[in-house]
């Protein structure tokens, strides 16, 4: 890991140096203005889609968003590669550039702490020692895919790959609330991690859940991600998995348990994350909502991984299509295919359910009658009956996109 | 624990002293890779202010990979919640600048309009009297 004393220290004499100087000084020392400069680049499909590629620690070259605080998305085509997203190229999403670099375990602990019988400070060594639990389980943020709703939304410009599929170990957070014995009184539950923000007083990264939620035994704390320790970009020792539920909450360096009798109000809570209460979580574009709520479960979703836009197939020959399905944990009951724009559909095959909160693969055939432009359309239905719509509900925020995806492949 | 980011007490120190940081001392000798280029120059009074202020927290990537033709409302409003919610050391008076120069250079607003609400914004501040007096 890097050595920050010495950037610390770097700046410190830099700062010495730059003294009280105005602001008119600086006008000459900024860097070149190209972007990538032979860096390998990526066009995202929207206005102002150029992004580099880049290997952050840990990780392959992944999609840059923004480099501080790091902000990465997985290249489409690892989707392609296997239901499991490998940490190397799973996503990196962060609040604040105030990131841990370095975690201690000498020194780390995980403090649970506020309306409980016994307050506890517990090392990870401990905390492994109770009852191990995994589950596989989609991760993503709450914004993936922002960039192509349409009108534009301001945010974060992601396209799919702010989304990714591991294999989490750890404890039930259930088991560790109880060992602390959490009083009859306690509405919600708390979850602070290291990173904080870069100024003093901004509004600390704090994300909170209702105490039943949070005694449901699937929520977990885990120190583990596809039988290796968490990257520590994907919040190394340990983190806060809330299956089927928006990444926002999946709290990472986790090392703060508050249980609280009142509703946790802080910003990130309060003010951000938050969706149009109706049934859609959707309004006119441009509208404000009247009332909101706090961002929950993923929408249901489903993609083609196997072929992509412009693709060339041939006449007559069957072209083999598969992909991914996922929703927030009632499990994927069907996919179906349009290979007409939408007019007609048809069953696809789904592949075993690993758990209802993992991406399930789905398989089918596409065998073009004649030359041209095909539009392919993927749409998959959850167990509650929800499916995916052909437009995108549209929210101030741009969060929960699941529009029906297409894919253009021409046959000759 | 080893930490990324600014040092808090360093900020403060900057806050104070209003001194600015450029690109180049926050990403000297990183491990982590650092964004190329920084905000796009301008001759726009806000170009030294976003260049220093905003680069202390954030990379100019939140700015550059935002729609194009976001509009003045909407980046008078984020810089008003940067500074307002997310605690930025940025004085208000510094505010028409940085929208002036983000919605010319990033939003594409017409130079002059942009001046304009420019004008209007600073005026507003200082006569914040007048400002009070018209709401009773």
């Amino acid at each position: 890991m890097q050595d920050p004393n010495r950037s610390h220290a770097a700046r410190r004499r830099f700062l010495k140096s730059a003294g009280y100087t105005g602001i008119g000084l600086w006008s000459g020392l900024a860097l070149s203005p190209a972007f990538a400069a032979g860096k390998d680049t990526i066009t995202l499909p929207f206005g102002n889609g150029e992004r580099v590629l880049e290997a952050f620690p840990g990780k392959r070259p992944l999609i840059v968003l923004t480099n501080r605080p790091p902000q990465l998305e997985t290249p489409f085509s690892v989707f392609n590669d296997g239901l499991i997203t490998p940490n190397d190229a799973f996503f990196v999403r962060y609040h604040w550039s105030g990131i841990p670099t370095e975690v201690d375990l000498k020194s780390f602990r995980l403090k649970v702490h506020g309306s409980v019988s016994k307050p506890l400070e517990l090392t990870l060594d401990e905390l492994k020692k109770l009852p191990n639990k995994e589950i596989t389980a989609v991760h993503q943020c709450s914004g993936n895919s922002r960039g192509f709703f349409e009108p534009r939304i301001n945010g974060g410009q992601l396209g799919h790959g702010a989304m990714g599929n591991a294999k989490w170990k750890g404890v039930a957070l259930k088991d560790v609330l109880e060992l602390a014995g959490v009083a009859g009184s306690a509405k919600q539950v708390a979850f602070n991690g290291l990173d904080h923000p870069p100024v003093p007083d901004g509004p600390d990264f704090i994300k909170a859940l209702d105490i039943d939620h949070g005694m449901d035994g699937e929520v977990m704390l885990a120190w583990s991600m596809n039988d290796e320790d968490l990257p520590l970009l994907n919040g190394y020792p340990l983190r806060l998995i809330v299956p089927g539920y928006f990444g926002t909450y999946w709290v990472k360096h986790l090392n703060d348990i508050h249980v609280m009798d009142d509703v946790f109000d802080g910003f990130w809570m309060s003010k951000a994350y938050r969706i149009p209460d109706n049934d859609c979580h959707c309004v006119k574009p441009g509208e404000a909502p009247g009332k909101t709520i706090p961002i929950e479960r993923f929408s249901v979703r489903s993609f083609i991984t196997n072929v992509t836009d412009d693709a060339r197939i041939t006449v007559g020959k069957p072209q083999a299509l598969r992909g991914i399905a996922f929703d927030g944990g009632s499990g994927i009951k069907s996919v179906q295919l349009s290979t007409d724009g939408g007019s007609s559909w048809s069953d696809a095959r789904l592949g075993d359910e690993i758990s209802k909160y993992s991406f399930r693969e789905w398989t089918g055939e596409f065998t073009p009658q004649k030359q041209g432009e095909f539009k392919l359309m993927v749409r998959a239905t959850n167990q509650k009956g929800e499916t995916q719509p052909m437009q995108a509900n549209w929210n101030p925020s741009g969060y929960r996109m699941n529009r029906i995806e297409q894919i253009r492949v021409i046959a000759a | 624990m080893k930490y990324l980011s600014t040092h808090k007490q360093m900020l403060r120190w900057v806050v104070v002293g209003c001194a600015l940081l450029p690109v180049t001392a926050i990403g000297a000798g990183v491990e982590f890779p650092q964004e190329a280029g920084g905000y796009k120059k301008s001759d726009l009074p806000g170009y030294q202010i976003a260049n220093g202020l905003c680069l202390m927290c954030h990379s100019s990537q939140y700015v550059s990979s935002q729609p194009p033709k976001s509009s003045p409302k909407y980046w008078n409003a984020t810089i008003h919640k940067m500074k307002d919610v997310y605690k930025a050391p940025l004085q208000e008076d510094m505010i028409p600048a940085v929208v002036e120069y983000l919605s010319v250079e990033y939003g594409g607003q017409d130079r002059a309009a942009a001046h304009a609400d420019y004008e209007k914004a600073m005026a507003a501040l200082k006569s914040p009297a007048t400002a009070d007096t018209s709401k009773k």
